[in-house]
């Protein structure tokens, strides 16, 4: 399994993650978000069902990061004004975690090509 | 009218920016010293800052090493040099969502903060969008907006939708589908000394006003994910809004603000500049001075 997985995995999560922000901010239906969110976290447990060396941790992060944002949508879809700060802060570690872990084996992910950087956009991966 | 003391604070800077990726088709033109920067209004009761830099630390520590970024220092460093606690700060007014400009929230724990609301129904647009096209996200982090969800249950966020008077006198104006999709600039109408226009990305250098050739021809930003009309548009409506009087127009990436106001450059090689004192407000820019020179 190589490091397009994470990236893939880790795009979706990151689009995901961006979209419940708004969600919960504007109050929109979290409905169709929390399926996203259940699709995210059955496709990354079944990636690293299959994945061995580097990118084993990303993966795992991804689960722990996917689960704890379809957790916070059910919740939102349950009850949206149960929500705290301390909820979406749970989500927000998660993310670190998995931000942290995906930046190992994925640089220049934020990036746009403007940087004074020498940039490793990894083609050869 | 009302009556602000406005501060400018350096907290970073790129030493070897592209000028192609400051003004637009300035593709050979070399490399510039970027200062990453964020204004300090205090006035009136309130003291607000826009923009608040970003924390050195995961993923803004990434982004600045990437893009090479050096000299940072904190909020609690760079305000403190202008008798500023960061917990006093009552106001935040984020420009749009990127690393530099909104990565340091977390120093302001008090303040309530204004975003436009399309710079955040932005991201459920994206989420509809194939992967191919995720570079519309690249620059952003979903740290915020989680963030600004726990801010909302502190009742310490207003989603902004139009021109707001955000304080008596200060304005935040959209400037939607520009450098993203939700920017905007402020404006500060300051009964002694006239208009101010806090830029935010809305222009990076002067240059993008005075023209390439100082020949007045606009020049729009090196990176916008609205539109580049929109860029230009909206400069013309901020060059209106000060009479054509580009000193009034405040980016956040420009180095000549040391030479265009009083400033004094500490020990750290970074800068701060005043453009405005409100009656009775000390110069903080004198006392940096009277420091250095008992102390040197």
């Amino acid at each position: 399994m190589s490091a397009a997985v994470v990236e893939e995995l880790y795009g979706r999560y990151k689009r995901a993650a961006l979209a419940t922000g708004a969600t919960l901010l504007l109050d929109e239906d979290p409905a169709p978000l929390a399926k996203a969110a259940a699709g995210l976290l059955a496709d990354s447990r079944a990636a690293l069902a299959g994945a061995d060396g580097a990118v084993a941790a990303p993966l795992e992060a991804c689960v722990r990061a996917s689960a704890e944002l379809h957790a916070l949508l059910a919740r939102a879809v349950a009850d949206g004004s149960s929500i705290g700060a301390a909820d979406a802060d749970r989500v927000r570690a998660s993310h670190s975690d998995l931000r942290r872990e995906v930046w190992k084996v994925i640089p220049c992910e934020y990036v746009p090509c403007s940087g004074v950087h020498r940039h490793d956009h990894r083609h050869e991966r | 009218m009302a009556d602000y003391s406005i501060w400018i604070v350096e907290y970073a800077r790129v030493v070897e920016y592209p000028v192609g990726a400051v003004l637009y088709g300035r593709w050979n033109a070399g490399h510039l010293v970027l200062p990453y920067c964020y204004a300090v209004v205090k006035g009136e009761g309130h003291l607000a800052v826009v923009d608040t830099g970003f924390n050195y630390a995961e993923f803004g520590k990434v982004l600045a090493d990437t893009y090479g970024v050096s000299d940072w220092r904190g909020a609690d460093v760079v305000l403190g040099r202008i008798g500023i606690d960061p917990a006093e700060v009552d106001t935040m007014v984020l420009t749009h969502n990127h690393f530099d400009h909104a990565g340091g929230v977390e120093f302001f724990p008090n303040a309530h903060v204004y975003i436009q609301e399309r710079e955040v129904s932005n991201y459920l647009w994206a989420h509809g969008l194939p992967a191919r096209l995720q570079w519309l996200t690249t620059a952003v982090d979903p740290d915020l907006m989680l963030w600004l969800v726990g801010r909302m249950k502190q009742n310490k966020l207003t989603l902004l939708k139009d021109e707001t008077e955000i304080l008596p006198g200060v304005r935040a104006i959209p400037a939607l589908d520009t450098h993203t999709a939700g920017s905007q600039y402020v404006t500060v109408e300051n009964g002694r000394d006239g208009n101010w226009l806090l830029a935010g990305d809305n222009c990076y250098v002067y240059e993008s006003f005075t023209g390439a050739n100082d020949d007045g021809v606009f020049v729009p930003i090196g990176l916008a994910f609205g539109s580049m009309e929109r860029c230009m548009l909206t400069m013309e409506e901020m060059w209106q809004y000060v009479d054509g009087d580009v000193t009034r127009i405040v980016p956040f990436h420009e180095q000549r603000l040391w030479e265009t106001f009083p400033s004094f450059q500490f020990d750290d090689t970074l800068h701060m500049a005043e453009l405005s004192l409100a009656a009775g407000e000390p110069s903080r820019v004198e006392a940096a001075k009277a420091e250095a020179r008992g102390t040197r």
